[in-house]
């Protein structure tokens, strides 16, 4: 039996039979429905990179980026569904990053006064939700265990709290005891930013 | 997601909302990277399947593209005719066995009979039989034989891929001069030094052959069978007439119906010609 599962194509996109299930998928966040679009998409991906003279196995890379940023954009209500097909706008938003790609290449090459239109809103925007990023992962190193992890495990990998006892995961074995033990990290981890951006004037 | 809200302190300022707001994005962020991640390595996953998922195909319509001509050609050697047993091809290339040389056509008589177009007409035997009418009994049986024999005769020397070595040097000249008398002595004095000599035992067939002793022939012969594959061929057709020759003519007949039966055999349109004769 296992073999005829391993025999079968897999499509990803078997399971949505509209676009409109697609786009719940994708707002729930669901790795079919993400798999799906990436599918779609990944024709262009690898269309564009070679348009704008990046190396082949850069395709990757583009759709990752263009997922993240596409993904981002579903989760704050950017991307509104209007019956159009996602991926679509996935491939939009590749088209942008394989040129933001192109220009990061160049500017290494060039002086940097040729390069004023390098500042798209898109672009800054995305710097900065990584900065956001890189700057919790480094808190959350700082804290260390055990409120890395339970602070990892619920914000960042999903896991529901009932999951995480069921598994026992963290040392907490109620979800009570995990919920609190979690809002006491949150309160400390606020404190460290808020430490750090009064440290760095910001 | 919960509110950041909940995490901050009662009397909680700007510096500190502002430190959560970004604590809160920060995190988003990182679990996005996270599922983009856990995505990626999904795809390579998938992409790996896809991968042994044609290897599988392939390998699968290689077997059956196999499998199909291994069929075909199974299917197309049981309809060929079935090998006479503790018989082998000749290894050397096959001449004209028996035809006469000093016909005009020399160069259409060096190749072999088996390549002879069914068109061409079998040239007649180059010798004529051994006479049987004044050793065997019934006078015009013997006369039928012979005539059958003269018809078919298709006797050559030296013998195919036989090399006689230096101590046959003279029973060797004898047969070429197709003296069998004296080659039979030489055989003779030879096969009292030296009984066991396969190449003896067929030079001295053949000369018994010559001197229509079928069955003392055959019984040169019959060891032979199997022991070397050049001569195989040949063999067999001596083998049929020595039966012949003592008598044997169904057994003749069913060993001259199996060598027309192969198509490569040099041998194979005397055969046809013979078993044709037989059945008359």
């Amino acid at each position: 039996m296992r073999i005829v599962e391993w025999l079968t194509p897999s499509n990803p996109c078997r399971q949505f039979d509209g676009n409109e299930s697609l786009f719940q998928g994708l707002k729930n966040m669901s790795t079919p429905a993400i798999l799906c679009v990436q599918n779609k998409a990944m024709p262009s991906a690898r269309k564009f990179v070679q348009q704008y003279g990046l190396p082949p196995d850069s395709a990757d890379e583009v759709l990752n980026q263009s997922t993240l940023i596409f993904l981002r954009k579903i989760e704050d209500g950017t991307y509104q569904f209007q019956g159009h097909a996602p991926s679509t706008y996935l491939v939009e938003i590749m088209r942008r990053v394989a040129l933001m790609m192109t220009r990061t290449n160049r500017k290494s090459h060039e002086s940097l006064e040729n390069h004023h239109d390098l500042h798209d809103p898109n672009v800054e925007d995305d710097s900065r939700q990584r900065e956001s990023a890189d700057l919790v992962r480094q808190f959350l190193g700082q804290m260390g265990e055990p409120c890395e992890g339970v602070i990892r495990l619920y914000h960042i990998d999903g896991y529901s709290d009932e999951e995480v006892v069921r598994q026992g995961w963290t040392r907490y074995t109620t979800t009570d005891s995990l919920k609190i033990k979690r809002s006491d990290c949150m309160k400390k981890l606020i404190q460290i930013a808020r430490q750090w951006k009064i440290t760095n004037n910001i | 997601m919960e509110d950041y809200k909940q995490y901050l302190s009662n009397n909680a300022d700007e510096d500190e909302r502002r430190a959560a707001a970004q604590v809160m994005e920060g995190l988003s962020e990182l679990r996005l990277e996270s599922k983009v991640r856990e995505v990626a390595i999904e795809r390579q996953a998938l992409r790996r399947r896809g991968f042994w998922q044609r290897i599988f195909v392939y390998l699968v319509a290689l077997a059956l593209v196999a499998g199909a001509a291994y069929w075909f050609l199974e299917s197309k050697q049981t309809t060929a005719p079935l090998p006479i047993p503790q018989q082998q091809q000749p290894i050397a290339p096959p001449t004209d066995p028996g035809v006469p040389t000093e016909k005009p056509q020399d160069k259409k008589e060096s190749t072999p009979i088996a390549q002879i177009s069914p068109s061409e007409r079998l040239p007649n035997p180059r010798y004529t039989a051994p006479d049987v009418t004044m050793i065997r009994g019934d006078e015009e049986t013997n006369k039928a034989l012979k005539a059958l024999l003269d018809q078919i005769w298709y006797t050559d020397y030296p013998l195919k891929g036989l090399k006689a070595g230096t101590s046959f040097q003279q029973a060797d000249e004898s047969l070429k001069k197709r003296d069998f008398t004296a080659a039979y002595l030489e055989l003779e004095r030879l096969e009292s030094q030296n009984a066991q000599n396969d190449t003896l035992r067929y030079l001295k067939g053949y000369c018994l052959l010559e001197m229509a002793e079928g069955n003392e022939a055959l019984a040169y012969f019959d060891p032979l069978q199997g022991r070397h594959a050049v001569w195989e061929p040949q063999l067999q057709w001596y083998r049929a007439l020595a039966m012949l020759l003592a008598d044997k003519r169904m057994e003749a007949l069913v060993l001259f119906k199996q060598i027309a039966a192969q198509p490569k055999h040099p041998y194979r349109r005397q055969a046809e010609r013979t078993v044709g004769l037989l059945s008359k």
